[in-house]
């Protein structure tokens, strides 16, 4: 009976993000995030921050949300269709593969779906709630970002004319696959009950009944009182909950990347740019700070041209797996350690395949 | 068996998407999308004003549940912390990067689009964005017949410690996705009229260009103040 969309449950987190039973950590990220919101004009104020700087700020603060908000309302869209009207035996026809070709499929699978990197997250997390192993959903969430159509398009837009363009596809959709698989097979052998995080999964309480679910779950061992929910509403109870969910840490995120350029001058990085590894570490950095969408990163990279291939093919490959707003998105989404693993292995994988690829051109 | 109540955590949250969705139409009506996308990512703005008025209006009309959460600290800041951002661009006047950004941006970038000009340059007036595609394929030496001809730019002026009384750097921002890629494109101009304009005032420059390096001087027969233009930022397209 796990065919029957309907029969599977909408997000049971609370709408505000508050998990099932709200602990004094979550609390205290909460007013933590508010406090850093309250910090800047209190520097301002306090004369510590320029009127120059604080306008600096906020011009790629907002920048950067609005450009964020659309993608991510797109990926949320995409996630509550894959939670209220794709089959569960969708995904345990995936499950059924044998796990070292789960992976690869699900990496490939990213050329058919358009979600950006902010969009995937809830995307992979609706796929682990679905049944879909840990690993395929991470191998997934980090492929499509980069393999997506409107990624690839928007890449060969700004290189065009150039004769580096197909190095730059080509090497950018290969090594992405590659990292993303690399992830799948280290986070491969987690348990599934341990993977997400508890604020995030979704699996606590599938009875499908119109309640809030939030601080207090519903109470009812087995919620028969409840009839199920009209699909609709099960629609917009994934959609909205991962607006609630997610926005929290883009804004945190934005804020961050919007510090960073405010307060780190870019100038520095040309002195870098004719190093080695110094160069390639450097536009990993700076695709990390930058947080910007694999869907307009590209255009960003071809500005840098006086980095070379390989480090502007490791700004398009780092970033969209691991930025400032995901490293945020990560920590709330997944268990204690797969963000350290991500960074690690992306980093690894990237760092190789960019050396090799900057020696091959 | 008690009916169904209003949830205050739904209810918070449809807010939010609500405070949201009126800032992109906000934004659309008040034509301000130039100081947020650049002419590719413009699209963005209707896609998110119209997928935020959806989720708002399923969520507010799924905002009714059996079983509510009571009103937490917790929710509400979380609502808040949604809201704040999404007020604070609408509630502010828009601002754009100035010669504050200019120390933080690279200048030393020679450009991002070999397509953006692809004109003949031998004659007509040069642009900005000219400029911009001549450093990208460093041939600015390429302006060296163009010496001593005349070209008016727009910009906002900053200056530095090599600048003279009578000079100033004209800058403007060119972004290929938002703000927050913008890399600078300028001018030095020189022969401008001493202690006239502030750092941030937005300036024409008409006067005499000269290919020096990787720099372009521009002598000033005129220097004007202008209002900030509808479109603050280049754009490569």
């Amino acid at each position: 009976m796990a065919d029957a969309a309907v029969s599977v449950a909408p997000s049971t987190r609370s709408e505000s993000g508050a998990s099932s039973s709200p602990s004094s950590r979550r609390k205290v990220w909460a007013w933590a995030s508010l406090a850093v919101v309250a910090l800047l004009p209190i520097s301002y104020f306090a004369g510590a921050l320029t009127r120059a700087a604080l306008a600096n700020f906020v011009v790629v603060f907002s920048s950067l949300l609005l450009q964020a908000v659309p993608l991510v309302m797109m990926g949320a869209f995409v996630a509550a269709i894959i939670g209220t009207f794709v089959p569960a035996s969708a995904f345990e026809r995936i499950g059924r593969l044998p796990e070292p070709l789960q992976i690869p499929v699900a990496g490939l699978a990213g050329f058919a779906f358009p979600v950006c990197e902010c969009g995937s997250v809830p995307v992979a997390r609706r796929l682990v709630d679905r049944g879909l192993i840990p690993s395929a959903a991470v191998t997934f969430m980090l492929a499509a970002p980069i393999l997506n159509p409107i990624v690839l398009v928007s890449t060969s837009i700004a290189y065009r004319g150039r004769d580096i363009l197909w190095p730059m596809v080509l090497g950018r959709v290969g090594l992405g696959f590659v990292a993303a698989v690399v992830v799948g097979w280290v986070v491969g052998g987690r348990d599934r009950s341990l993977f997400l995080r508890a604020s995030a999964s979704a699996s606590t309480h599938d009875c499908g009944c119109s309640d809030d679910h939030g601080a207090t779950g519903c109470g009812h061992a087995n919620c028969s009182h409840h009839g199920p929910r009209p699909r609709w509403q099960t629609f917009f109870d994934y959609f909205a909950g991962d607006f609630a969910f997610m926005g929290r840490f883009l804004i945190f995120g934005a804020a961050v990347a919007a510090a960073l350029q405010t307060l780190l001058p870019q100038s520095i990085l040309g002195s870098v740019a004719n190093t080695p590894v110094v160069s390639l570490v450097a536009m990993m950095a700076l695709a990390f700070a930058l947080s910007l969408c694999s869907e307009s990163d590209a255009f960003v990279a071809a500005s840098f041209v006086q980095f070379g291939v390989g480090p502007q093919l490791a700004f398009l490959v780092f970033g969209p797996m691991m930025d400032a707003k995901l490293a945020f998105l990560y920590n709330a989404t997944f268990s204690k350690g797969f963000l350290r693993t991500v960074l690690l292995v992306v980093g690894a994988v990237t760092l190789v395949g960019t050396l090799w690829i900057e020696v091959l051109v | 068996m008690r009916g169904k109540v209003w949830s205050a955590s739904r209810l918070g949250v449809g807010l939010a998407l609500a405070v949201w969705a009126s800032l992109f139409w906000f934004i659309l009506f008040a034509d301000r999308t130039s100081f947020y996308f650049a002419s590719r990512t413009t699209w963005l703005a209707p896609v998110g004003a119209i997928f935020l008025t959806i989720a708002m209006v399923g969520r507010l009309a799924s905002a009714r549940v059996d079983h509510p959460d009571p009103p937490s600290g917790t929710h509400l800041g979380t609502v808040l912390l949604l809201i704040a951002p999404a007020l604070l661009i609408m509630l502010f006047p828009p601002v754009t990067l100035g010669s504050y950004a200019v120390a933080k941006r690279s200048t030393s970038i020679k450009g991002a689009y070999v397509s953006v000009t692809g004109r003949d340059l031998s004659k007509g007036d040069l642009s900005l964005v000219d400029l911009f595609g001549l450093r990208y394929t460093g041939d600015l030496g390429k302006l060296a017949p163009r010496a001593g001809s005349t070209s008016s730019f727009t910009g906002f002026v900053s200056r530095d410690s090599s600048n003279g009384a009578d000079e100033f750097m004209l800058n403007r921002f060119m972004i290929s996705c938002c703000p927050g890629d913008a890399v600078n494109v300028q001018v030095r101009v020189v022969g401008a009229p001493p202690g006239q304009f502030e750092q941030d005032d937005w300036v024409r420059v008409t006067g005499s260009i000269y290919p020096v390096g990787e720099d372009v001087i521009v002598d000033a027969s005129q220097v004007e103040q202008v209002p900030r233009p509808k479109h603050p930022y280049l754009n490569s397209s």
